[in-house]
C-alpha cells in the first residue's frame, strides 16, 4: 500500500514524483514507488507493424450479395444502404464477378447448410423507407455524396453530413461549425459472448465483433472472430513472436440486423467475475430506442448465430428525450439502467414470459434525475458501481453515486471550473477509470466501506479543448498483476495516446507507468471513432499458450491486436502493435507499413489500401517488363541515332510540305514527335540522345518549325530548373531506386517516354500570319505598342528619335529570313562530352582526328549520306530540307559554316525578340 | 494535439462564445429556479432544496432570488439597449459596434462568469472538486423527472430572447451557440473557426514545438526534447509553470544535479506562499497546485523537489550530510504555511528521519559485525553512544512527524511497513548494545 492523501490521492504526471515508502537497504529497491521506474510496457519501442482494412462494410455487403448468389432485385432501390456503383469501372468490376460466377455455377439451386424451410421468411426490405430519425431536420441540406467525396481533398478537414446527419451536424452553417453529438459511443465493439447452451457444454465463449454499417449507421453487423493460424514471426535467431491475429473466417457468417435508426452505442454486458461466464446479450442504443439481442444458439461449423430480438424500449417510455447511455447490471443479467440526454435515469428489467414476447420494463421506483439546467451538453453516462444497487451517473460536470435501493445519492465530483469529464470506464468492482480534460484518474470503489476514492491521477497534457476525447482499455493479467493499458483517442487525429497502470491483484496496490506514448496509426486519414481490443486473456487455446512461445526468448514482446473504426467511414481497421524489432514489409495480400519514427502527427497517409495495392501492382508490372530488357552496346548509338535522324527528318519534311499545302487555320494546332514516329527503344545513352535532340531542334527551328522548350517542361516535373536530361534522369532515378531494383532501365525508359511525348512542334509561319492578321485588326495606337514591345531599350530610344519612321521591320523580315535558312543543309554533330568541350577551341585539323576516330562507327553510310546530302540540295524543292548528313573529315562542309553563321544571325535576331518579351 | 503552455490561449470567437454561454446558463438557471418555486413542491424536492447542510441551502436560496431580481433588471436594461441598438444599427454601423462592446464590458460576461462561479468553489488541490466525506453529502434521489414539457417551458422564453441577442453576433459564434444550447458539442472548444492554426503563426509555431517536444519525450530522445524545451521557454507567452514537469523529466534523464537546481529555482521563484487564492477572480487558467501554490497549498514542484532530494540522498554515498541538509531545509519550511499544513511534507520529513536512522544503524551494524572489538580500533573513531542517541532521536522524530501527518485523518500511510522498518532499526541498535556484553 502506498501513502494516500485524501481526497486527492496521488497526482502524477510526466516528471512528477509521487509518494513513496521507504523499505530500507536490504533489498535493491529501497523505495516502493507509485511511479514505476521502468515503463510497464516498453512504450517507447512500441510501433505499428501492420495496419490494414479489416472490414469495409459497404464493400463487403456488396460482395456478400453477389457471392451469395442472391442478386436481389431491391438492389435498384436500395440506394440508401450504400449499394451504389460509384462509377462505371466499379460496375464493370462487379459485373465481371457476376458473370464469372454465372459461368461456373450449377444451374440447379444449391441448398446451403442452414436452409430452413418455412421457419423464417425474409420479406424483401426496401431500404428507401428506412427511417432516419434523430438527424436534425433543421440542418438538413442535401449535398450529393459525390460532391462530398471530392471535398475531402481540401486541406482542412471538412466534416459534413450526408443526407442522414450521420456523425456531424454542422452543415446548416457550412461555414465553420464542427459539432458532434457527444453521445455517439462505441460503434464497433469486440466482446465475448457465451450462450447458455455453450455454457452447459462447457465451451469457451466466442470472440464476437459487432459493428455498424449503412449510410445512416442503422445496420448492426455481428460476426465471430476466429484465431488466424498459428504463425510465429522470427525476430532473431532465438526469439519468436507468436503473430496471432483475428479474422472473420467466412464473410457469409456476418449477420446483419436493420434497426431503422442510427446506432449510437453497442455494448456487450460485462458480468461480474463471480459468475465465471460471459453474457449472451448484446445491447444496442439507437437514436430513438434501446434494443437488446439475445444470442440463443451458435453453430460452430457455419459460425452463424441464432438470435432473438427483444421488443425494444422506446425513448418515450422514460422522459420523452432520446437515450444517452445504458449499462447492464454485472450481477443480474436481466437488469439494466438507462439515462436520457437530460439526465433522467431509470433501472429497467428484462422480463421474459412464455406467452408474450420478451420486453424491457422500466422500474417505477428505481428512477430519478440528475438534470442540471446549467449543463448544456447532452453527454450523459451511466454505469454500475461497486454494488448491486449502486449506480454511477454523470454528465460533463458532475458525477453522482446513486444507491437506488436506499434512495440516496451523493455528488462526488463537481467539475465546473478547470476541467470537465470526458469518459468513464468500469473495470471491475474495485477499480474504474475516469478521463477528464486534464487527467486520467484511477478510482477505487469498495462496496463494504462505501468509498469512492480517487487514488491516482495521471496528467495527460492533451488538448483540453478537444471534446471528442475518449478512451478504451485493454486488460492484461499476468503473474497476478493486472495491467491496464489505456488508449486515448480523438476524432481529430490518427494519434493514439497510451498509458499504462498496473494493479497488484494481491494487495491492490496501484502504480503507474512513468512514461506515456503516442502512436500514429498509419493508413488512417480521419480521426478515430472507436478502438476496441479483444480480451485475449480468456482464450487459452493450447495452440496459443503464451508461455510456450516465450520459452526460448529472453525478452518478452508485447503483441497487441487492436481494432479501430475511423471517424467518418465505416471501415474497421486492424492494427498490430508490438515492441519487437520487426519491420514487416510485405505480405501476400496486404501492404504493411512501418511508421516513420520522426513523422509524429505530420504524416497522414492519404492513400487508401486499394490505391496502394494498385500502385504496388503497377510497380511490379513495370519491373517485370523491363527485367530482361536488352541492353545495347554503346557503339551502336551513333548509327542508331543517325538512322533515326534520317527517318525523322524525312517525316518532318513531309510534314512541312503538308504545312504549306494545307489550309492554314487547320495547322495552328501543334503536333507531337510521338505522332510521327515512335522512339526507338534501343537508344540508351541519354546525353547522346539529348544532343541529337538539340541538333534536330536547332536545325528545324531554322526552317520555321517551332519546338516546345523541353527544359522548361521538365522543370515543371521537378519544380526546379533542369539544365539537362541527364540531371532529370538522375533525379528520377533517386526516387525509383527505392522502389525497384531494376531502376535504371525503368527510369531511362520513363525519361525517354516523357521527353518524346513532351516535344511538340508547330509551324511558326502559321502563327506569324495569324499574328499579322490579328495585328491588322488593331488600331494603329496598339500596333505601335506591339511594335515597341519587340525592341530593346536602346532601340526604343532610337525609335523615339525617328518617330516619323513608322515602318516596323522586325516581323516583316522574318519570313524572308526563314526561307533563306531553309535551303541550308542540316548536319548532325556527334557529341561526346570531351568532343563538345574541344569544339570551342577546335580548328579543322583537330576535328579531322576526332571524326576519323568516329569513322568506324559511322561507316555504315558515309558515302551515301554524303552523296545524298550534296545532291539533295539541288533536287529538293526550296523549302524542303534534305536529311541529315554526317560531317565528314574530308569535307569540313560549307553547310557547317553556313549554318553556324545563320544560327549566329538568328541568335541575334532571337535575342532581340526575346529581349522584348522579357 | 497537446495543451499549449500559454496562459491565455483562447480565440476571440471562443471567448465570445464563452461569455454568451455563461450568460445563457445563468438565465436558464434563474428561470429554472423560478419555475420550480412556482410548482407545488413535492416532499422530495423540498427536502432536496433545503436538506443537507442548512447554511449552504440558505445562501443558495437567497442567492437565487437575488439572482432573479438582478437578472430581471438586467433583462429590462438589455432589452432596452437592444431596441436602441437596432435603431442605431440602421443609422450608423460603427456606432452599433461600439455599443455592443460597451454593453459586453459593462454588465455582461465578466459579471456573468463571476455570478456563475459564486455558486461554485474553485478547487485548488485538483482540477475538479472531489468530496471526501460521502456520508455527509448524501441526499435523497431527485425524482423530479424533467419532462419535455417542463424543459421547453424553461427554455422557451430565454431561447427567444437569445435569438434576438445573437442576431448581430459573428456568424460562427451564433451557429455554435445554437448548437450548444441544443446539447451538441463543438469538436474543439477553442477551434470555433476552422483554420485556427493559420490564424496566428506564433501559435502555430508554438503548437508544433509543443507536439515535437512531447513526441521526443515519449520516444526518449532527451537531447531533442531538451532543445525543444529551451526553445519553448524563450517564446514570450509561455508560462514555465505549466510545463515544469516536462523540464523535470527531461533533466532527470540528462543531468540530475541540474534537475535539483531547476526544481529548487522553481520553488524559490514561484513559491507563492504569500499569495492567497481568491475565489472571486475569474482566472484565465487553472490555478491548481500543479501550476503553483498559494498560502494554503504547496505547489507540486516543491514536493517533487523534496522527493527527488530524498530518494537521491538515500542512494548516494554521502547520504548523511545530504540528509542532514534536507532535514534542515524542511525544518525551516514546516514553520510556516502552507508547508506546516501539508501532510505530505510532514510525511517526507518523517521519512527523512527514517532514512537517516536506517543509514546510521546500518553503519553501526556493519561496523560491529566486521570489528567485534570496536573500542580497540583507532580507525573507527565513532562513539557508539552518540550513534545510539542519534538513532533514537531520529526514530522518535520520525514517529512524531508521522503522527503530525496523520492528525487530520486525511492522510494514510502504510503504517505496518514503516513500523516494521522502525523495529528493525531498533533491533539493530539493540543487537549492537547487547553484543559487547
Amino acid at each position: 500500500m502506498l501513502p494516500i492523501n485524501r481526497p486527492i490521492g496521488s497526482q502524477l504526471g510526466l516528471g512528477v514524483k509521487g509518494m513513496s515508502v521507504y523499505v530500507g537497504g536490504d533489498s535493491k529497491e529501497k523505495w516502493i514507488k507509485s511511479v514505476q521506474d521502468k515503463s510497464i510496457i516498453d512504450d517507447s519501442e512500441l510501433h505499428v507493424i501492420s495496419s490494414e482494412v479489416f472490414i469495409d462494410s459497404d464493400l463487403q455487403k456488396m460482395e456478400k450479395k453477389f457471392i451469395d448468389g442472391e442478386i436481389v432485385k431491391d438492389d435498384y432501390n436500395s440506394d440508401d444502404s450504400g449499394v451504389e456503383f460509384e462509377n462505371d469501372e466499379e460496375f464493370e468490376h462487379w459485373k465481371d464477378i457476376l458473370v464469372s460466377k454465372m459461368e461456373w455455377q450449377d444451374l440447379d439451386p444449391k441448398i446451403s447448410g442452414d436452409f430452413r424451410p418455412f421457419k423464417k421468411v425474409n420479406t424483401s426490405h426496401d431500404r428507401a423507407f428506412d427511417t432516419h430519425e434523430g438527424s436534425l431536420v433543421k440542418s438538413m441540406n442535401f449535398i450529393p455524396n459525390s460532391l462530398i467525396s471530392t471535398l475531402s481533398e481540401t486541406p482542412i478537414p471538412v466534416q459534413m453530413t450526408d443526407t442522414t446527419g450521420k456523425k456531424s451536424i454542422g452543415n446548416m452553417h457550412s461555414n465553420s461549425t464542427l459539432s458532434v453529438d457527444p453521445n455517439t459511443g462505441e460503434l464497433m465493439v469486440i466482446g465475448l459472448l457465451q450462450t447458455v447452451a455453450d455454457l452447459r457444454a462447457n465451451k469457451d465463449p466466442q470472440q464476437v465483433i459487432a459493428y455498424v454499417s449503412g449510410n445512416s449507421d442503422s445496420v448492426l453487423n455481428i460476426a465471430v472472430l476466429t484465431r488466424s493460424k498459428k504463425e510465429f514471426i522470427k525476430v532473431d535467431k532465438h526469439t519468436k513472436v507468436p503473430g496471432k491475429t483475428w479474422e472473420i473466417k467466412d464473410q457469409k457468417s456476418i449477420e446483419s440486423i436493420e434497426l431503422n435508426s442510427p446506432i449510437k452505442k453497442i455494448l456487450f454486458p460485462q458480468l461480474s467475475a463471480i459468475f465465471r461466464r460471459m453474457s449472451d446479450l448484446i445491447g444496442i442504443l439507437t437514436e430513438n430506442s434501446l434494443h437488446i439481442i439475445k444470442v440463443s444458439n451458435f453453430n460452430c461449423q457455419t459460425l452463424k448465430f441464432k438470435f432473438q430480438q427483444y421488443k425494444y424500449l422506446s425513448y418515450s417510455s422514460l422522459g420523452d428525450f432520446p437515450f444517452a447511455d445504458f449499462a447492464f447490471n454485472p450481477w443480474d443479467m436481466n437488469e439494466l439502467a438507462v439515462i436520457d440526454i437530460k439526465g433522467n435515469w431509470a433501472v429497467c428489467s428484462i422480463s421474459s414470459s412464455l406467452l408474450k414476447d420478451d420486453t424491457i420494463r422500466v422500474s417505477q421506483d428505481a428512477r430519478g434525475t440528475i438534470y442540471d439546467p446549467e449543463e448544456l451538453s447532452n453527454w450523459k453516462k451511466i454505469e454500475w458501481s461497486s454494488k448491486f444497487t449502486k449506480l454511477i451517473v454523470m454528465d460533463r460536470s458532475k458525477l453522482f453515486e446513486i444507491d437506488f435501493q436506499k434512495d440516496l445519492q451523493v455528488e462526488i465530483i463537481e467539475a465546473k471550473t478547470w476541467s470537465r469529464l470526458r469518459d468513464y470506464k468500469r473495470i471491475d468492482e474495485n477499480i474504474s477509470v475516469l478521463l477528464t480534460t486534464k487527467e486520467i484518474i484511477a478510482i477505487r470503489t469498495n462496496k463494504n466501506t462505501n468509498c469512492f476514492d480517487r487514488i491516482l491521477s495521471w496528467k495527460h497534457d492533451l488538448d483540453p479543448n478537444d471534446n471528442t476525447l475518449k478512451f478504451s482499455i485493454q486488460k492484461i493479467i499476468k503473474d497476478k498483476v493486472l495491467t491496464l493499458i489505456i488508449y486515448i483517442f480523438t476524432s481529430q487525429s490518427n494519434n493514439v495516446y497510451m498509458h499504462a497502470f498496473s494493479i497488484d491483484t494481491f494487495n491492490l496496490q496501484l502504480t503507474t507507468s512513468c512514461q506515456s506514448n503516442v502512436m500514429t496509426i498509419p493508413n488512417i486519414t480521419e480521426g478515430i471513432q472507436t478502438i476496441s481490443v479483444p480480451d485475449e486473456s480468456y482464450d487459452d487455446d493450447d495452440d496459443y499458450d503464451m508461455n510456450d512461445s516465450y520459452e526460448n526468448s529472453s525478452t518478452e514482446y508485447v503483441w497487441i491486436n487492436m481494432f479501430l473504426k475511423q471517424y467518418t467511414s465505416n471501415e474497421v481497421t486492424k492494427v498490430i502493435v508490438t515492441n519487437a524489432p520487426l519491420h514487416i514489409t510485405k505480405n501476400k495480400n496486404h501492404v504493411h507499413f512501418k511508421t516513420d519514427p520522426n513523422s509524429e502527427g505530420g504524416l497522414k497517409m492519404r492513400y487508401k489500401m486499394k490505391e496502394l495495392q494498385e500502385m504496388d501492382n503497377l510497380i511490379q508490372l513495370l519491373t517485370e517488363k523491363y527485367k530482361d530488357y536488352p541492353s545495347n552496346k554503346n557503339e551502336n548509338i551513333h548509327d542508331l541515332l543517325q538512322d533515326f535522324g534520317y527517318k525523322l527528318s524525312t517525316l518532318l519534311n513531309e510534314e512541312m510540305v503538308h504545312f504549306n499545302k494545307e489550309n492554314r487555320s487547320n495547322l495552328l494546332k501543334n503536333r507531337s514527335l510521338k505522332d510521327l514516329i515512335d522512339l526507338s527503344p534501343s537508344i540508351e545513352n541519354l546525353s547522346e540522345f539529348e544532343s541529337f535532340l538539340d541538333q534536330l531542334i536547332e536545325h528545324f527551328e531554322e526552317s520555321s518549325l517551332k519546338f516546345s522548350n523541353l527544359k522548361s517542361i521538365l522543370s515543371f516535373f521537378l519544380h526546379e530548373s533542369v539544365p539537362s536530361i541527364d540531371i532529370f534522369y538522375n533525379k528520377l532515378l533517386q526516387c525509383w531506386e527505392i522502389i525497384t531494383s531494376n531502376s535504371e532501365v525503368l527510369t531511362r525508359e520513363l525519361v525517354k517516354t516523357i521527353v518524346w511525348g513532351a516535344i511538340r512542334f508547330c509551324n511558326k509561319n502559321c502563327y506569324q500570319d495569324k499574328l499579322h492578321n490579328s495585328k491588322d485588326t488593331l488600331t494603329t495606337q496598339y500596333q505601335e505598342i506591339i511594335d515597341l514591345w519587340e525592341l530593346n531599350d536602346d532601340e526604343i530610344e532610337e525609335e523615339a528619335n525617328k518617330l516619323d519612321n513608322t515602318e516596323s521591320t522586325a516581323p516583316m523580315s522574318q519570313p524572308h529570313f526563314t526561307r533563306e535558312s531553309q535551303s541550308q543543309i542540316p548536319t548532325i554533330k556527334l557529341s561526346q562530352r570531351n568532343e563538345r568541350q574541344e569544339r570551342g577551341i577546335a580548328n579543322n585539323a583537330n576535328r579531322i582526328s576526332k571524326s576519323s576516330r568516329n569513322r568506324k562507327s559511322s561507316q555504315a553510310r558515309p558515302l551515301c549520306s554524303q552523296a545524298f546530302s550534296s545532291s539533295q540540295t539541288s533536287i529538293l524543292p526550296d523549302n524542303i530540307t534534305p536529311a541529315f548528313s554526317l560531317m565528314q573529315a574530308s569535307a569540313p562542309s560549307l553547310s557547317q559554316s553556313q549554318s553556324s553563321q545563320t544560327s549566329k544571325n538568328k541568335k541575334k535576331k532571337k535575342k532581340k525578340k526575346i529581349g522584348g518579351f522579357k | 494535439m497537446f495543451e499549449l503552455p500559454v496562459s491565455s490561449n483562447i480565440t476571440i470567437n471562443a471567448f465570445n462564445l464563452k461569455k454568451l454561454r455563461y450568460q445563457y446558463i445563468n438565465d436558464i438557471n434563474a428561470k429554472h429556479n423560478e419555475l420550480s418555486k412556482n410548482e407545488l413542491p413535492t416532499p422530495v424536492t423540498s427536502e432536496n432544496d433545503t436538506g443537507g447542510e442548512d447554511l449552504d441551502g440558505d445562501s443558495e436560496h437567497n442567492l437565487t432570488s437575488e439572482d432573479a431580481e438582478v437578472a430581471q433588471e438586467r433583462r429590462i436594461r438589455r432589452w432596452k439597449s437592444i431596441m436602441g441598438e437596432a435603431i442605431d444599427d440602421d443609422e450608423d454601423d460603427n456606432n452599433h459596434d461600439d455599443d455592443v462592446d460597451n454593453e459586453f464590458e459593462d454588465n455582461g460576461p465578466t459579471d456573468e462568469e463571476k455570478k456563475y462561479f459564486l455558486r461554485y468553489d474553485k478547487p485548488q488541490e485538483s482540477f475538479e472538486k472531489w468530496e471526501s466525506n460521502n456520508l455527509k453529502r448524501q441526499r435523497h434521489v431527485n425524482k423530479n423527472f424533467i419532462t419535455y414539457y417542463r424543459f421547453k417551458k424553461t427554455r422557451k422564453q430565454i431561447d427567444k430572447k437569445y435569438k434576438v441577442k445573437t442576431m448581430h453576433l459573428n456568424k460562427n459564434v451564433k451557429n455554435n451557440f445554437e448548437l450548444m444550447i441544443d446539447g451538441f458539442e463543438p469538436i474543439n472548444d477553442n477551434n470555433i473557426s476552422r483554420n485556427r492554426n493559420l490564424q496566428n503563426y506564433n501559435k502555430h509555431h508554438l503548437s508544433l514545438l509543443t507536439d515535437l517536444m512531447y513526441s521526443n519525450i515519449f520516444k526518449q530522445k532527451w537531447d531533442i526534447a531538451y532543445k525543444c524545451f529551451t526553445f519553448l521557454l524563450r517564446i514570450p507567452d509561455v508560462d514555465i509553470r505549466r510545463v515544469w514537469n516536462l523540464g523535470s523529466i527531461i533533466l532527470q534523464n540528462i543531468d540530475t544535479t541540474k534537475l535539483i537546481d531547476f526544481l529548487q529555482w522553481l520553488s524559490n521563484v514561484y513559491s507563492n506562499k504569500n499569495r492567497s487564492f481568491v475565489q472571486g477572480i475569474n482566472y484565465r487558467n487553472d490555478q491548481t497546485n500543479f501550476n503553483g501554490g498559494s498560502r494554503r497549498l504547496t505547489p507540486l514542484y516543491t514536493k517533487t523537489l523534496l522527493w527527488h532530494k530524498l530518494t537521491l540522498s538515500s542512494d548516494s554515498e554521502t547520504c548523511e550530510s545530504e540528509i542532514d541538509s534536507l532535514i534542515e531545509q524542511i525544518a525551516e519550511m514546516v514553520v510556516i504555511p502552507p508547508y506546516s499544513e501539508d501532510n505530505e511534507i510532514w510525511y517526507i520529513f518523517a521519512l527523512c528521519h527514517l532514512v537517516k536512522a536506517d543509514n546510521l544503524s546500518e553503519k553501526l551494524y556493519f561496523m560491529s559485525r566486521r570489528n567485534p572489538e570496536v573500542d580497540e580500533m583507532d580507525t573507527y573513531p565513532y562513539d557508539t553512544e552518540i550513534y545510539n542517541n542519534k538513532i533514537t532521536i531520529c526514530i522518535n522524530n520520525c514517529k512524531k512527524y508521522l503522527r503530525k501527518a496523520t492528525q487530520d485523518k486525511n492522510f494514510d500511510y502504510p503504517a505496518r511497513t514503516i513500523e516494521t522498518k522502525l523495529k528493525t532499526i531498533e533491533t539493530r541498535t539493540f543487537d549492537f548494545e547487547s553484543m559487547p556484553e
